[in-house]
């Protein structure tokens, strides 16, 4: 009981910390917003919210070890989020601004079809220009 | 029920409910001198403390409504709830951002390697803008998939499914390592040093990064020639590319005899172009031609990528969806070829295979893509 009761109140004092750390984040971002919005920033903010309301969810229903695992979930989350965040800084303030976004803007599917269709001829036209000059057309 | 049994239940519900009353007091007093501490405070309060006083506030309200109502297990299970938000919002107040940034990541188990792995895609993202280097499309979509395993691997977690998120953040580290190599021999330096910890992999992964680690030595000796590659060097290099993606797949699967079966494959694809470029001597033979290094397209990748190809064009109800279809099969067999005859030392062969593919593709293009009638146009 004893045990359990520990758990709980280490479960708790990290849920608050995390849920600051959280909150932290998001207004760094809203600030960052000036010059970059990163979408996987705003995924990690958003889905960390998740994991919060999860964990908090679970505790109250007395599962204490699922709510250890949904508030790892969220820290790593909220981590890569603000790592993702400091990283754009730093090439903001190196005067670059070109960011490497590491997640997929969403495109047309014509545009997606078109793009495929240049991957593949490149590669025929590499693969073809080692003999070009060897071969005779016919 | 004799009358003694009568007043025990009577008296142990007149003690649960005195409890429960103390337990209420209790509640409203802390909640009372936590207010109290927000409203005398000098410093502002993290948004979040308020909110969770609030909330400790009407879930107080609802414990005292239950316990009006007679309902004592509700009235305890609102009563939790609030001390829980109550606890909150006192760790917070007594917190400030930067000491919870100071929160430490588990360094082993399931949760170190994605920390491993987050890790080591934001120092790639850092090495790379800062350097500037060339990035091929294919490394930067390789990124981008790497950044979706990580994002998958925590949902696999959270769905209670810790080996397969395990699996699968092993897989993503294990290629961002491949990815993260290859772009240093593509810029020639080292633009990013990622240093994978044996804790974060399992014995078989390690083994996959130390497979990693010799393709890539291979690699830059036949590089550091600076001459083109004899094409059947190039053939098996593209065969050890191949094993190292199906051994990432037996990774994510944590097929253990699978990823064994690919190792053996790779590493013997690697001693097999190893071999055949000391005895080629390609040095000598390739010493008059001048042109820049070029490892043969593999064909399962152009393979791979009409597949894609086709399914989104069969998704999107492109027009003439099935003729465009028909023609993308038929550049994949001619492109299949053209590489099978170019292994076979045909060239001549080749060259009219590889135009073929090209035609193709091209007609395929058109028939998709333009309004026009499609025509048969050369390369």
């Amino acid at each position: 009981m004893a045990n359990t009761q520990d758990r709980k109140a280490v479960a708790i004092a990290r849920m608050a910390k995390i849920e600051l750390f959280l909150s932290g984040l998001a207004s760094e971002h809203e600030a960052a917003a000036d010059y970059h919005r990163n979408m996987i920033v705003e995924e990690c903010i958003s889905k960390g919210k998740k994991d919060l309301l999860r964990a908090r969810k679970v505790l109250f229903a007395g599962q204490i070890e699922e709510c250890m695992t949904v508030l790892e979930i969220a820290l790593l989350r909220t981590n890569f989020g603000k790592q993702i965040l400091e990283a754009d800084a730093v090439e903001h303030i190196l005067g670059e601004s070109d960011y490497l976004e590491l997640v997929e803007a969403p495109v047309p599917q014509e545009a997606l079809i078109a793009y495929y269709f240049f991957q593949l001829e490149r590669e025929v036209v590499k693969l073809y220009s080692q003999f070009k000059d060897e071969a005779p057309k016919t | 029920m004799g009358m003694l049994e009568r007043l025990r239940v009577a008296f142990s519900e007149r003690q649960a409910k005195r409890s429960i009353r103390s337990r209420l007091d209790r509640l409203v007093d802390e909640i009372a001198e936590k207010n109290r501490i927000v409203e005398t405070g000098s410093q502002p309060i993290p948004p979040s403390a308020q909110q969770h006083l609030d909330k400790a506030d009407a879930d107080y309200r609802q414990a005292l409504a239950q316990f009006q109502e007679e309902d004592l297990d509700e009235c305890n299970r609102y009563a939790e709830r609030a001390e829980i938000h109550l606890k909150l919002a006192e760790v917070q107040l007594a917190e400030t951002y930067s000491s919870s940034q100071a929160l430490s990541l588990a360094e082993s188990g399931v949760e170190g390697t994605l920390a491993q792995l987050s890790k080591a895609i934001v120092d790639t993202k850092l090495a790379i803008e800062y350097s500037n280097c060339n990035l091929s499309a294919q490394t930067r979509k390789g990124l981008i998939n790497v950044t979706a395993r990580f994002g998958n691997a925590l949902e696999l977690l959270k769905d209670g499914e810790s080996e397969e998120a395990q699996g699968m953040a092993e897989a993503g580290l294990l290629r961002l390592y491949w990815y993260v190599v290859d772009l240093c021999l593509e810029n020639r330096h080292t633009i990013v040093d990622l240093r994978l910890s044996k804790k974060s992999l399992s014995k078989l992964g390690w083994q996959l990064k130390e497979f990693v680690d010799r393709a890539a030595e291979c690699k830059q000796r036949f590089y550091d020639v600076g001459k083109p590659l004899p094409p059947a060097v190039g053939t098996h290099l593209a065969g050890a590319d191949q094993a190292f993606r199906n051994a990432i797949d037996c990774v994510i699967d944590n097929d253990d005899s699978g990823l064994e079966a690919c190792l053996a494959a790779g590493s013997l694809e690697l001693k097999t172009a190893e071999k055949l470029f000391q005895s080629s001597g390609a040095s000598e033979k390739y010493e008059e031609e001048s042109a820049p290094i070029a490892v043969r397209p593999s064909s399962s990748e152009y393979e791979a990528n009409v597949d894609k190809l086709k399914r989104l064009i069969e998704s999107s109800q492109t027009q003439n969806g099935d003729q465009v279809i028909k023609r993308l099969s038929a550049s994949a067999r001619y492109f299949r070829s053209a590489l099978e005859q170019l292994a076979a030392g045909d060239r001549v062969e080749a060259s009219r295979l590889s135009r073929a593919a090209y035609l193709d593709l091209d007609y395929a293009r058109q028939l998709a893509l333009s309004n026009k009638p499609a025509k048969y146009l050369d390369i």
